[in-house]
């Protein structure tokens, strides 16, 4: 094999496991900038994960599915919304209890669900004849839409007045209120947008990838959202890199194992790992939004 | 009203906690040994490190099916463990031992370091061992049923190369454990038996659930000519069956009769009579004749399903011809051992 070759055989692995990451980071990464940590990421992208295929099994369109993992994001991103900005909750245990429910009940409704089909697997997503990325890049219409979505945000960030006040949340909450934004009913917002983002990142690992779910299907690819979003220094476009470093780490390990060199299958397999932890070193530190993690009060 | 959003505060998360804590028990059926409604003749109780045993790889389908028998058929009481890390292997069988469990059935090669460990420690429970070993803990109530997993993996490999057209097969293992190290070895020695020119790719993926490293392990398989495949991992291999489907490469199952998993890629499976080892087991203790062994369950304990005319009838005939002379010993293929795991 040319290495001309090679690249367009390795590139389209390294995109395939990159597409989840890149929605899920900029999930974690809007909920972060507006002052909310998003320790829940891997809940829920299992939650996206499941819902999409069986309802792309169920109705036998997959883009019905993806949307529906949006549905299903979205209530996520509330109930998480009410939790720990609402009442508000400390927003760590509350991710990390809500990543052990979600679970246990995808689990539990994946077993539930087995006499009617979801065992099986879903019909493939189409590409999509509107996607400008897919027409000028070939790219498949997910890994199209989270790349868009990467540029969207970074102009809803940093280009636009909302930007600058979701900014201005996760930076200082208490004169952001002085200022006259709603906190509580803002950051709200944001963690649906962001439940939305982490459940298609579920979404595009199914449908949009493997095609069939089982248990714990994400193992830990939600962390590693919320690392590339910290390499990325909470920019858009660095997390971006991140995600994209990360799957070129996992198609690499699978390719250098596949052409029988490079050691033993274990050691290949830590290379993404190793590779993400290396520039994370390398970075040094990083300092989020100030009042990340901190729970707003008004009194 | 700040006490009652304080209480507000305080039941929200008490809800979580408990949530949480049922959800997480879930996955692990019988994480504590459960009692049958009618005294059973017998209690069993059987470990497996993967999630969802009933569904998932072959092996662990295979040994359901021998259990759900013991259950059904035997009237035995049954506990299941599953998902159980290797590390929480031996307090779990510790648990079934003190619980009164009469039998502790061990599902994986892997589990012989947790099965040497507590069978010595509780001598009036039996410990028992399903998978590839040579040894016994040093126990008077222990036993072991031994398939010949190189043999195995010969007909396994006959049936691959037989039906390949490439002459590569692609086989994709979970972890390299003492019984797919044979197994694998029997393909590769099974494939150049009927094939010499036969490649057989070998990979792993390091664990028994990543869906999606299985199915691109399964993709540069394909890449690299191989249209017949062979996978023995945990619930993963539906990422073996995703990516054959959308290649339209064929698999070959393992232990079960995979086929309604994915009726379009599935070729045939090599079965495992598992029917048969528990019957023997059930058979043998009601009989009060159970006794500290090893039994060795040979190629004839290997089955082909139906093709269900995916090969041509007369390749059909061909591959069982050679399946029935390993089973009456007219054909020996020697074991080679080939380093596959490093």
């Amino acid at each position: 094999m040319s290495i001309e070759e090679w690249i367009i055989a390795f590139l389209p692995g390294a995109m395939r496991a990159a597409t989840p990451l890149i929605f899920a980071a900029l999930g974690v990464l809007l909920a972060e900038r507006s002052g909310v940590l998003m320790i829940g990421v891997e809940g829920a992208m299992l939650l996206g994960a499941l819902f999409s295929i069986v309802v792309a099994l169920l109705t036998g369109d997959a883009w019905l599915g993806f949307l529906f993992a949006g549905l299903v994001g979205a209530a996520a991103g509330l109930f998480l919304g009410g939790l720990t900005v609402r009442l508000p909750t400390d927003q760590v245990v509350v991710g990390i209890a809500f990543n052990l429910v979600v679970l246990g009940l995808t689990s539990f409704v994946f077993r539930l669900l087995g006499p009617v089909g979801v065992y099986r697997i879903a019909p493939p997503i189409p590409m999509l004849e509107l996607s400008i990325m897919g027409a000028v890049f070939a790219a498949p219409p997910l890994t199209g839409m989270a790349l868009s979505l990467t540029l969207i945000t970074w102009v809803l960030l940093f280009r636009t007045g909302p930007g600058l006040k979701l900014r201005s949340m996760g930076e200082r909450a208490h004169a952001a209120h002085a200022a006259g934004i709603d906190v509580v009913r803002s950051r709200i917002v944001v963690l649906v947008l962001a439940g939305v983002l982490c459940a298609f990142g579920g979404a595009a690992l199914t449908v949009g990838w493997v095609r069939v779910f089982t248990e714990n299907i994400t193992l830990g690819r939600g962390f590693i959202a919320l690392a590339a979003v910290y390499f990325g220094r909470w920019h858009p476009g660095w997390a971006l890199a991140g995600c994209l470093l990360f799957g070129m780490g996992d198609a690499l390990a699978l390719r250098l194992q596949a052409a029988g060199g490079g050691g033993t299958p274990f050691y290949l397999m830590t290379i993404p790992y190793l590779l993400t932890l290396v520039v994370v070193g390398i970075t040094g530190k990083a300092v989020g939004p100030q009042d990340a993690g901190k729970p707003y009060g008004r009194g | 009203m700040k006490s009652r959003s304080f209480a507000v505060r305080v039941l929200a998360m008490l809800t979580i906690l408990v949530l949480s804590g049922s959800a997480v028990g879930c996955p692990r059926r019988a994480a504590a040994p459960a009692e049958q409604p009618a005294a059973p003749a017998f209690r069993a109780a059987a470990i497996f490190s993967i999630p969802d045993p009933a569904r998932a790889g072959g092996w662990d389908r295979a040994q359901w099916a021998g259990l759900q028998l013991l259950k059904e058929e035997h009237g035995w009481g049954l506990s299941v463990a599953e998902a159980v890390p290797f590390p929480d292997l031996a307090k779990v069988a510790s648990g079934y031992a003190e619980a009164g469990y009469d039998v502790v059935i061990f599902t994986s090669s892997a589990h012989i370091p947790a099965w040497m460990e507590v069978a010595p420690k509780y001598p009036d429970t039996w410990f028992l061992l399903m998978s590839v070993t040579d040894t016994l803990p040093a126990s008077p109530r222990v036993a072991a049923w031994r398939p010949d997993m190189y043999s195995y993996g010969v007909i396994v490999g006959i049936t691959a190369a037989k039906a390949s057209k490439t002459g590569t097969i692609g086989v994709i293992g979970g972890m390299p454990i003492p019984a797919l190290l044979l197994m694998f070895s029997g393909i590769i020695e099974g494939a150049r038996h009927v094939r010499p020119d036969a490649e057989v790719l070998v990979s792993w993926a390091g664990n028994w659930v990543d869906v999606p490293t299985h199915r691109e392990l399964t993709l540069l398989h394909i890449e690299n000519q191989a249209d017949v495949l062979f996978t023995v991992t945990g619930p993963a291999t539906a990422g073996v069956f995703e990516a054959a489907e959308a290649k339209g490469a064929m698999v070959i199952g393992y232990a079960a009769d995979w086929y309604d998993d994915a009726p379009g890629v599935v070729l045939t499976s090599v079965l495992v009579d598992t029917i048969r080892i528990y019957t023997d087991l059930a058979e043998t203790f009601a009989a009060g004749l159970m006794d500290k062994r090893i039994v060795y369950c040979g190629p004839d304990y290997f089955t082909l399903a139906d093709f269900r005319g995916k090969l041509p009838e007369a390749t059909v005939a061909e591959i069982q011809d050679i399946v029935r002379k390993i089973q009456a010993g007219e054909v020996v293929i020697p074991v080679v051992m080939h380093d596959i795991g490093k």
